[in-house]
């Protein structure tokens, strides 16, 4: 089975997909910003605050000085991550506006480079102590990056899940 | 003609994801939203194209996506074993060696996740490994490993099939 531009995707397919990305985008953000809340309301809430921020240890550094605060307790990310999160959310929410939820095409490939780029000199300065980033810097790096992440995953996701279907649906049909 | 099997890319994959997780400084890439997990699903699905392109055949999403859960699930299983492996035949408490790296790069370990430090690291001193920290580090290596290898593979998949497919 050949896969072309063309493809035609199964529309109710395609926003199940979405549907789900979705959801798991705004339950995983859900997740970082509970993580304080949790530890404010204490009792047996406190123990699941900290399997949350060991989850997240396992992706970010969790460092107290580069990380946003709510109840005077850390997110559960630094604010870098937390944009980048916050931002694929956004990117996903707004999505069906710019494109067709049944679209496999990803845009331009420039369109991730260049905010990873801006992202990586970001890092990059600040790491080798050229320029000293800033709640401001990593934040916006991180939001542009989160922003065009989705453009590029939710087509890739439809597709796989389609072909996935067809496969499977082939099978059933020999 | 067949196309080609994925162990290999699958091999890479996992090979890369696992290293990048377990050498020390190295590892420090995952904390980039697991960069390295990412570039695991990526290699793994490059490896893929690669032998594609020699039998002429077209790189399918369904393909790189499975590579890159693939590699999630193996990496998941080889990096929670060797984290016991280490912690097993290492008389240290990394507990309390990354506390004090974290002391010596500046970095400020939130207080309210000290006490829970303090808890795993006294099941380093009483076992040798913490069985707490690994259950939920493999429950978690589970979730995010074949989640961002799958994520690096479908965006592997976008950037190399724009790459093959020649625009009109």
């Amino acid at each position: 089975m050949k896969f072309t531009d063309n493809t035609n995707v199964d529309y109710k397919l395609a926003r199940k997909v979405y549907s789900v990305i979705l959801i798991f985008s705004l339950g995983w953000l859900m997740m970082i910003f509970a993580a304080p809340v949790f530890l404010k309301i204490g009792g047996p809430f406190e123990k699941i605050s900290s399997y949350i921020y060991l989850f997240f240890s396992n992706a970010c550094h969790q460092d107290d000085g580069r990380s946003f605060h709510l109840f005077e307790h850390s997110l559960a990310v630094c604010s870098r991550c937390v944009w980048i999160y916050a931002g694929f959310a956004a990117g996903t929410i707004f999505y069906p506006l710019k494109f067709k939820i049944n679209n496999i095409n990803a845009p331009s490939i420039w369109l991730l480079i260049i905010p990873a780029l801006i992202l990586f000199i970001d890092v990059g300065f600040d790491s080798f102590g050229i320029l000293m980033n800033t709640f401001f810097t990593r934040s916006a790096s991180g939001l542009l990056l989160g922003l065009v992440l989705p453009m590029f995953i939710i087509p890739g996701f439809v597709k796989f899940f389609y072909e996935i279907n067809s496969f499977f649906q082939n099978k059933v049909n020999a | 003609m067949n196309p080609p099997n994925k162990i290999t890319p699958v091999i890479a994959g996992t090979a890369v994801m696992t290293l990048l997780a377990i050498i020390p400084v190295l590892s420090l890439i995952n904390i980039f939203c697991c960069a390295g997990i990412i570039a695991g699903g990526f290699v793994g699905v490059y490896t893929y194209w690669k032998q594609l392109q020699a039998s002429g055949k077209i790189l399918t999403s369904k393909d790189g996506g499975m590579i890159g859960i693939l590699c999630g699930i193996l990496s998941a299983v080889f990096v929670t074993g060797f984290g016991v492996l280490i912690s097993l035949y290492s008389d240290s408490n990394p507990i309390l060696e990354i506390m004090k790296g974290f002391d010596e790069m500046g970095f400020q370990v939130p207080p309210e996740i000290t006490k829970y430090i303090d808890k795993f690291s006294n099941e380093f001193t009483e076992h040798g490994f913490s069985p707490t920290i690994t259950i939920f580090s493999f429950i978690s290596n589970l979730i995010l490993y074949p989640l961002f290898g799958s994520i690096g593979a479908i965006l592997g998949v976008s950037i190399l099939n724009k790459k093959s497919i020649p625009k009109n």
